[in-house]
């Protein structure tokens, strides 16, 4: 597999996923409404494309979500990298547990990263001289909560069309492939590992 | 299949080090580290900014052949003159251009004669729920150095508040708006005889756009439909700045104080220009 294709598929992967959100972001003026592509390219390519992917992949959404909103730099890191590091444990052989798998991290992810920057928001406050009921931001948060799980299984749905339309690897011919209960997943455009 | 290593406890552990100590020194102001997203900016704003042409010609295509459907009937020629004139000058218009002339028709610079008025577009509204903000076109190039003690006010075309500068790097600069729970401002009653309060955002109200105002005095004299602008007090913005209306009036918790839910003047549903004051 070539280094270079991975890498710039990769960079096409988050060029894509940062122009989609930033263009959604003057259509939905809500944020938690927007669909959340940089979060779901580490969880989705943590789980298809295994650890050292998630890690950098989550390393680079997250650099590109603190360039295009974060008031500072490397939270959207951070939580990046953690994210594809953890979807990376559920990286699996076979592609239909992988496929499950998303089903289950997507939502999952979602509740973290909301959980995450809700407790960081009550820790963390912008402005220590506003006071801000911890109350009022989890209950907020929550109400958000089943939008953003809808609009998140969207971004997660389209990032696996991504993976699937512009692969990174190229594809074999049909007869190299052997994906299924006999293995051969030396052959599947999605193992990284 | 040869098994990459696994990724090492302390790479993990070094990087989440390194991750802290960036977000802690991009906390100071004008931190050399905000430059760090400049050379992506100067690959990416590009990018996001022929997006946007792309999706307003795409709209101003797809209204324009709406629009014929209805004016068949009518006055076909007449009316499609007119969309594809209007669809042509929503694509060729050059943006800098536009800035220049809104910038004189608007009277920003007489309004404000000690500062120098920037124009630029909004590249990105807020992405996430908590931590966000608005990203613009303007940046250290065009003379946005936040320190400690300097920002900036972004006002619209009609000089109503929008927010001010939080950070920049070279080619764009992040702007905390009004409606954001992180920003506080002074303020005042408009008129001459303007009471003193403040305004901030309130976690409550920015989903509908509204600001929060406190510490108004009991013996204030507010009603309904009066208006707020800034009151100068802190230096980053200007007197006068028309900030929003006052809908709702209540005792604030302590029952010494008013407070007051406020629209603001902006309309941030519509907002796309923005304006930088630049003092001297």
């Amino acid at each position: 597999m070539s280094g270079r294709r991975v890498t710039i598929v990769t960079i096409i992967y988050l060029v894509l996923a940062s122009l989609l959100q930033s263009l959604l972001s003057h259509l939905i003026h809500t944020p938690y409404r927007i669909p959340d592509l940089l979060l779901m390219l580490p969880v989705l390519g943590g789980i298809w494309f295994g650890r050292h992917y998630g890690f950098r992949v989550g390393l680079a959404a997250g650099f590109f979500r603190d360039f295009l909103a974060g008031r500072l730099l490397g939270p959207g890191m951070l939580i990046g990298m953690y994210i594809g590091l953890a979807a990376s444990l559920l990286n699996h052989a076979d592609r239909r547990f992988r496929f499950l798998f998303s089903a289950v991290a997507v939502p999952a992810a979602t509740v973290f990263h909301t959980a995450v920057m809700t407790v960081l928001t009550v820790l963390w406050p912008m402005s220590q001289s506003i006071p801000h009921d911890p109350q009022v931001i989890w209950s907020r948060a929550l109400s958000q909560l089943p939008m953003r799980l809808l609009v998140n299984a969207a971004a997660g749905a389209f990032v696996l069309a991504l993976f699937f339309l512009l692969p990174l690897k190229k594809r074999k011919k049909q007869s190299d492939l052997s994906y299924g209960k006999a293995g051969g997943v030396e052959h599947d455009v999605f193992d990284l590992t | 299949m040869a098994e990459k290593p696994r990724i090492k406890i302390f790479v993990i552990v070094i990087t989440t080090l390194a991750l802290i100590a960036l977000i802690v020194l991009t906390l100071v102001p004008n931190s050399p580290l905000m430059h760090l997203t400049s050379p992506l900016g100067r690959v990416f704003n590009p990018i996001v900014r022929l997006g946007q042409e792309v999706t307003h010609a795409v709209s101003g295509w797809l209204s324009t052949l709406t629009e014929s459907d209805r004016i068949r009937n009518e006055n076909e020629a007449l009316r499609a003159e007119n969309a594809r004139l209007q669809n042509e000058l929503a694509q060729s218009e050059d943006a800098a251009k536009q800035f220049e002339e809104l910038k004189d028709a608007l009277g920003l610079i007489s309004l404000f004669p000690d500062m120098e008025v920037r124009g630029g577009y909004i590249m990105n509204r807020a992405i996430g729920e908590w931590y966000d903000v608005f990203r613009i076109n303007l940046g250290q190039k065009d003379g946005l150095i936040i320190d400690a003690e300097r920002s900036y006010a972004v006002v619209d075309a009609n000089s109503n508040l929008v927010g001010r500068v939080l950070a920049s790097d070279l080619d764009s600069a992040k702007v905390l708006p009004i409606v954001h729970e992180g920003f506080v401002a002074g303020a005042r009653m408009q008129g001459s005889h303007g009471v003193a309060l403040r305004i901030r955002g309130d976690i409550s109200l920015k989903d509908d756009n509204l600001v929060y105002a406190d510490r108004i005095p009991l013996d204030a004299g507010i009603s309904v439909g009066d208006r707020i602008v800034t009151s100068g007090a802190g230096g980053v913005f200007p007197e006068g700045l028309p900030i929003g209306t006052i809908t709702e009036i209540r005792l604030a918790d302590d029952s010494r104080s008013l407070e007051a839910t406020v629209v603001p003047a902006t309309s941030f549903d519509r907002l796309t220009a923005v304006f930088v004051l630049v003092g001297e």
